[in-house]
């Protein structure tokens, strides 16, 4: 098994697992930092993943280079503070308190947006624009599959964190969607 | 109350059985939260839609080694090593010829000159070498022997001017005439690049490179 070789120290098993994950973890990176830094931030990542390869003693070696890329990735973006207005953590976790915005009568319902690219585009902003640790556990969540555990385990926090972040990310990215202009209902 | 904190969870099966169903229970009565949950989805399915950036180069670090590249360090080191040594042993050998030519007028002379200043006075010591060659060589007996067996000692790179000199403190004219038969040119050595010091400069400077660049990708692993 190419993860038991790895952490007998085997580089080779090692360059295999990194290579079957090393476009998820860039487009992971690249969503919370941007294309510049995602590069450096995943070769980091996973530069810092095999030297400590003897001491993983976890099972999934995806989840466990997703935290290391996570972590680095958020350490880039609160050392950057480009953006000191908007907070890493949310004000509150109470999720009743997000407002949902109301769609207004004339435009496209979401469920026949996936293929407009306008749209894509809109979505990606509006990530760019929510506080990094929800942009994180929904990119997580939404795009690379994790269980919400799972997506506890690899930002170091509690599951009730997790489910608010994901859902306040979630809400916020449809409130933009609805501000643009889309009808807001879909099956 | 709408339970629009639980509906992302619902939606992606992580609440417990107990709170499933109470969600469950109220979206089958409430059309608000139906909409909310179906906005809610599409919103999920959009972000997963999203297109997959391409990094511009391989972000594998290459942490495993070719086999063949510790004993290519191990190599270039010690031909470093040895091209130092062959620069400086044919740095030698080109220059030794040189200094022998022309340690025949310049370098022998202080040691021949000591004791003929010693004997002519302070006046003669504070000359240039050459002149207390020929202007004290007369003044003392075994001088003149000195010179020569210098001169007539001297290499084949022994130059006309030299042997001007020889005939002015009186060496006899056989020995000037063997010095310029054996001043003659010798045949080209064809491979006489390989004494060349530049080449093994060049040599060195090379496999030092490659050392370096072959102990640079061996630490980074």
């Amino acid at each position: 098994m190419l993860l038991d070789r790895a952490r007998r120290g085997d580089a080779r098993a090692f360059e295999q697992l990194a290579l079957e994950i090393e476009r998820p973890l860039y487009r992971h990176a690249a969503r919370m930092l941007g294309h510049d830094d995602a590069e450096d931030c995943v070769q980091d990542a996973l530069l810092s993943a095999w030297k400590s390869m003897t001491s993983f003693e976890g099972t999934s070696f995806r989840a466990w280079v997703f935290r290391i890329v996570t972590n680095r990735a958020l350490d880039r973006l609160r050392s950057r503070k480009r953006r000191p207005e908007l907070p890493l953590e949310p004000p509150s976790e109470n999720d009743d308190s997000v407002s949902w915005a109301e769609p207004i009568a004339t435009g496209p319902e979401l469920a026949d947006l996936a293929a407009d690219r306008e749209a894509l585009g809109i979505v990606e902003d509006a990530l760019a624009t929510i506080p990094a640790d929800q942009r994180a556990a929904l990119l997580l969540r939404d795009v690379e599959g994790f269980a919400y555990e799972e997506i506890a385990t690899i930002t170091s926090t509690e599951i009730g964190t997790v489910k608010s972040r994901i859902h306040r990310g979630r809400l916020a990215v449809r409130n933009i969607l609805i501000s643009r202009g889309w009808k807001g209902s879909a099956g | 109350m709408h339970p629009f904190g639980d509906l992302s969870a619902y939606l992606d099966g992580a609440l417990s059985s107990e709170a499933r169903a109470s969600v469950q229970a109220h979206l089958d009565t409430c059309a608000l939260c139906r909409t909310r949950l179906a906005e809610l989805r599409g919103t999920a399915r959009l972000i997963a839609a999203l297109p997959m950036p391409v990094p511009s180069r391989s972000l594998v670090p290459r942490v495993s080694v070719p086999v063949w590249l510790a004993p290519l360090r191990t190599f270039s080191t010690f031909a470093t090593g040895a091209a130092i040594f062959l620069f400086l042993a044919s740095a030698v050998i080109a220059t030794f010829p040189r200094a022998q030519s022309t340690g025949s007028a310049a370098a022998p002379a202080p040691a021949f000159s000591q004791p003929a200043a010693s004997g002519a006075g302070d006046s003669a010591a504070a000359q240039p070498s050459s002149q207390n060659f020929q202007v004290s060589a007369p003044s003392t007996a075994p001088a003149p022997s000195t010179a020569e067996k210098l001169l007539t000692s001297a290499t084949p790179a022994v130059s006309a001017n030299d042997v001007g000199r020889q005939d002015s403190v009186g060496v006899p004219s056989n020995a000037a005439a063997a010095t310029r038969v054996s001043s003659t040119p010798e045949p080209a050595n064809p491979f006489a690049f390989v004494l060349s010091p530049w080449l093994w400069l060049v040599l060195a400077i090379a496999f030092a490179a490659l050392s370096f660049a072959v102990g640079r990708r061996l630490r980074s692993t």
